[in-house]
């Protein structure tokens, strides 16, 4: 009896290790898809912010906020100033899973 | 009653990526022409040609360009705008992947004219399969040497970004559409000053529909004179109507202003309602024109004599209703579209056309009473009158015209709940 629990708690762990790696995986993929599109545009400035979020938009299906708050340091502009613009477009999405 | 291909002509007729298939059929000589040429007589021609705007406001294109051209002060930019938003509207797709090297044409003109060193084309979101063309087209022009340092050999140079639309009905509006490109939410502004002066990042903007732009190669090609055959003495040239509502055949015809009555272009073009009734009522130019009873469709096609019927050509977006159909259904199909359509800038459309939906929707389902009727007339022509943008002046246009055309429709609502 004990055996099987033990089993199914390391399948459990197993499970945990899996996905953590897969997300690590995709975390460095995400970060180097990133990075080229920034390279596409050669500098990320006020005037075009909002084509490379499209961008951005397209690539992953939403804008993260990590490409927000990096957008945000290179442009100058705040947080806050960039979500409020984002948020009143139907076509920007803030998750993955969002549909309005 | 004929279509008169003039902007509509190629359309079809080469691959759409193959610069030599437009060359040979007579493309780029405008363009040519236009080089050697100064900006003040191309103005002149222009503004002789009688082209305006066929975007829905009519404001004449030489105005607008002599106004941008007057600015000193660089940089200045150009727009085309086909963020074609408008209900029952679907003409700019016909140009945009029809024959988009005459609308790149057209664009290099503009830009040439008003001294712009960077020029848009902002196209709807929903027109996927255009937006992959354009990117395409973009490139391969620039290796053709349509873009970019010393056009064609001349000193004049320009570069055209492509801009997928964000999905936003309000960014068709010019000032909207300027904001979403500055990464600022859409929105329409006070005017003056006009984009002109003050447009895109503060600087000097002229913002075009792409069927304007579509028209400026045919006019400096075959000159103003030829083109001025076309159409009225007030209105000359063609329009692209836009078919569609209750019919058998929906489309983009290409009609030369004046040739013919409401009625007869849809007698003639769309094989008759989708099933076999009288027509109803029709609105001439897109979701937002007052709507036309089904028997006053005498008037011809051009803006005054549609102007005199009671409506407005707009978009040139031609809907129609078949008898049977229901007012309040037709009405609250337009206000669920324009009730989530408010970008709130200002009170009146903001406030208003969420109020405005609520009635309708409270009348169709039979809950209404005879103040909501009082309240819908009131409410409409306050956001008539004193709303930012052409949206909040427009959306309760319909509503306003079914009171009008067919109050006993209303008034059957609110009895039929109270017997």
């Amino acid at each position: 009896m004990e055996k099987v629990v033990f089993l199914l708690q390391a399948r459990g762990w197993v499970d945990i290790i899996r996905s953590s790696l897969r997300s690590k995986r995709m975390e460095k993929f995400r970060t180097e898809a990133y990075q080229n599109l920034v390279k596409d545009v050669g500098c990320v400035t006020k005037e075009n912010l909002f084509l490379f979020l499209g961008k951005v938009q397209e690539a992953f299906g939403y804008v993260p906020r990590e490409v927000v708050q990096d957008v945000a340091a290179k442009t100058g502009f705040s947080e806050t100033r960039i979500y409020g613009a984002l948020t009143s477009y139907r076509d920007f999405k803030l998750r993955l899973e969002d549909d309005c | 009653m004929k279509e008169t291909k003039l902007l509509t002509r190629r359309v079809g007729k080469y691959d759409p990526l193959d610069l030599s298939g437009y060359k040979a059929d007579g493309g780029l000589v405008a363009l040519k022409r236009a080089l050697s040429t100064g900006f003040e007589s191309l103005i002149e021609e222009i503004r002789r040609s009688g082209l305006v705007g066929r975007g829905g406001a009519g404001f004449p294109t030489g105005a607008k360009w002599a106004m941008a051209a007057a600015e000193e002060q660089g940089p200045k930019y150009f727009i085309c705008n086909a963020e074609e938003g408008e209900l029952g509207t679907f003409k700019d797709k016909v140009l945009l992947e029809g024959d988009p090297w005459m609308v790149l044409e057209g664009i290099l003109i503009a830009a040439f004219v008003i001294g712009a060193e960077q020029s848009y084309i902002y196209i709807s979101s929903e027109y996927e399969k255009s937006i992959e063309l354009w990117e395409k087209l973009v490139v391969e022009a620039g290796r053709a040497g349509l873009l970019g340092d010393g056009i064609l050999g001349s000193k004049f140079s320009v570069d055209l970004q492509v801009v997928k639309g964000k999905g936003l009905y309000i960014t068709g509006e010019e000032f909207a559409l300027i904001s979403s490109l500055e990464a600022r939410r859409a929105a329409g502004r006070l005017k003056p000053p006009y984009p002109t002066e003050k447009g895109l990042f503060g600087r000097p903007t002229v913002v075009n529909n792409i069927e304007t732009i579509a028209n400026v190669p045919v006019i400096l090609a075959n000159g103003v004179e030829a083109y001025r055959r076309f159409g009225v003495e007030d209105e000359p040239g063609t329009r692209l109507f836009s078919l569609s509502g209750d019919v058998k055949k929906t489309g983009v015809y290409e009609l030369e202003i004046g040739s013919g009555t409401l009625a007869e272009f849809i007698n003639e073009f769309s094989g008759g309602t989708a099933n076999g009734r009288g027509i109803k009522a029709v609105q001439p130019g897109g979701g937002t024109s007052a709507l036309l009873a089904g028997t006053s469709l005498g008037c011809t096609l051009t803006t005054q004599a549609i102007r005199l019927a009671g409506s407005e050509i707009g978009t040139a977006g031609v809907m129609v209703y078949e008898d049977g159909r229901s007012t309040l259904d037709i009405v609250r199909g337009l206000m669920q579209f324009y009730g989530s359509e408010s970008c709130g800038r200002c009170a009146p459309c903001r406030i208003g056309v969420v109020r405005m939906r609520d009635i309708v929707e409270r009348l169709s389902q039979g809950e209404g009473t005879t103040e909501d009727l009082e309240q819908l007339r009131q409410i409409g022509k306050t956001c008539v009158a004193v709303s930012t943008c052409g949206m909040g002046q427009a959306f309760p246009i319909p509503v306003l015209s079914a009171l009008e055309l067919f109050p006993h429709d209303f008034e059957a609502a609110i009895h039929h709940v109270s017997a």
